[in-house]
């Protein structure tokens, strides 16, 4: 969608037209779901934050200045939302981290693969979530949702150096987490 | 990652210009003498696909499941329906006036039903309603809208100034209410029972009040008479208690403490109003169930 689309939608959405709200939310929610996921690492609280951000964008239409796209400023406030969730969350029974990565694998994978990629998939979650949330952020935006480092930078609104050694702590965290759990397997 | 002491020291300069180059975000001038550096180690070149390997990770399987997209879609932009119903919903003081309107304080008893919080429920069955997701309320204030389904179609709950609300298909016979939380929220409910059989069902006023806090209400079941309801609950190790005040304004007043746990039901004491005893029951629970004939608005 061009900026100038998008533009004419959120003018009709501060005017309190819904079917302009919904195609913002139809441009968007693709993008914003995968950010969601990766913050919280379970479809249904995915769900539940992807509802609350634009819950939150629609409330605060008004407010937006259009000095980033609508994507954005809601990637932004679902970002906010996850962690405010994650900081009110206490902490989960190990029962339902491991119910988070049973997705249902597709047909065309063997019971076998599915099995390895739901248990690899619940690896990663958990690694994910051991890592501070500034390099959660970073790594978020920029592995998840495409985003440069200098487009990183204005939505966190911090420096691209930050972004760059936030998402370099993550990589070699992550990197770290990962390789044992490889070691384990094999 | 693992390398020897030596070799950490040698590479660890070149680590987070390995970040980079796994983003595209060098310079040029970066990129060729990166370039140059991971010809000559092979220590890099594996700290590079491991980076690159955790990038891969941290990307897969995060995209919405099939068939989920629209059904989001449609929570979205009906939970934005839903609120924009509720800031267009009657003033509370009318409503409890309407509430009051018929004469049923003759010989009435005053039920608090004190609702503990729940993490997650499924209330089912014919005519229950069942909720798919729960969120966090922060305060009294409306913050979140559930989602969840009464008899198949989509059903909402807000909460408001202390006020839980269910909103149900219009074609439903009434609202309910009920309450869920992950924070230490306590409802009081207070249900009115008139004794007259002419009188109407009985009708429930809920108060909200978050642990160590207090909340409290003032309802008029008439044009003469005002009850303040207050209630604090407090939280020592494991106990929950609820200190409880009911005042007949000009009066009488019942203060009382009592333990809280779930499923019970304790008489809290009595209150005098024009010269009529008056016993005031306290339930506690970790559920409500909601039937379309039980409360109305």
């Amino acid at each position: 969608m061009d900026r100038e689309t998008e533009w004419e939608l959120v003018a009709q959405a501060r005017e309190g037209e819904t079917d302009a709200f919904e195609r913002l939310v139809r441009e968007s929610i693709d993008g914003l779901y995968r950010v969601a996921y990766r913050f919280m690492g379970s479809d249904h609280e995915a769900e539940d934050m992807v509802q609350e951000a634009y819950f939150k964008a629609h409330k605060a239409i008004g407010r937006f200045q259009g000095d980033s796209s609508f994507r954005t400023w809601v990637t932004r406030i679902v970002i906010n939302v996850c962690k405010d969730h994650l900081a009110r969350r206490k902490s989960r029974p190990a029962a339902e981290l491991d119910e988070q990565a049973m997705r249902i694998p597709d047909g065309v994978e063997s019971p076998l693969d599915g099995a390895v990629r739901s248990e690899m998939r619940g690896k990663i979650n958990a690694a994910f979530q051991r890592l501070p949330v500034e390099e959660k952020e970073a790594a978020v935006l920029i592995l998840v949702d495409g985003q440069s480092y200098s487009q990183a930078a204005k939505t966190l609104g911090e420096s691209e150096g930050t972004v760059a050694w936030r998402l370099f702590e993550a990589r070699k965290k992550m990197s770290g987490w990962l390789g044992e759990y490889r070691k384990d397997v094999m | 990652m693992t390398m020897n002491d030596k070799e950490k020291t040698a590479c660890g300069d070149w680590l987070p210009l390995l970040s980079k180059y796994c983003d595209d975000e060098l310079t040029r001038g970066e990129r060729e003498r990166v370039d140059g550096h991971l010809a000559a180690c092979l220590n890099c070149r594996n700290v590079l696909e491991q980076f690159r390997g955790a990038s891969r990770s941290l990307a897969l399987d995060v995209s919405m499941p099939a068939g989920r997209r629209e059904r989001l879609i449609g929570l979205v932009m009906g939970r934005i329906g839903r609120e924009r119903e509720v800031r267009s919903a009657p003033d509370w003081s009318e409503w409890l006036r309407r509430i009051f309107s018929a004469p049923v304080l003759a010989t009435a008893a005053l039920l608090f039903f004190v609702m503990w919080r729940v993490e997650r429920t499924d209330i089912t069955g014919p005519g229950r309603l069942k909720i798919d997701s729960l969120m966090a309320a922060a305060d009294e204030r409306l913050l979140q809208s559930l989602s969840g389904a009464y008899g198949g179609q989509v059903a909402w709950i807000g909460i408001r100034d202390g006020d839980v609300r269910v909103g149900l298909p219009e074609d439903m016979p009434a609202e309910g209410v009920t309450v869920f939380g992950r924070d230490q929220y306590i409802r009081l409910v207070v249900e009115l029972s008139p004794a007259s059989p002419a009188a109407s069902k009985p009708d429930v006023l809920r108060l909200m009040v978050r642990e160590g806090a207090e909340a409290s209400m003032i309802y008029a079941p008439d044009d003469r008479h005002r009850i303040r309801l207050a209630c604090r609950a407090i939280r020592r190790g494991s106990e929950q208690t609820l200190e409880i005040r009911v005042t007949v304004l000009g009066q009488s007043e019942l203060k009382t403490v009592l333990p809280l746990s779930s499923g019970d039901r304790r008489k809290a004491g009595e209150i005098l109003m024009d010269g009529a005893l008056y016993s005031v029951t306290v339930m506690s629970g970790n559920s409500i169930t909601l039937a379309p004939d039980a409360l109305r608005l």
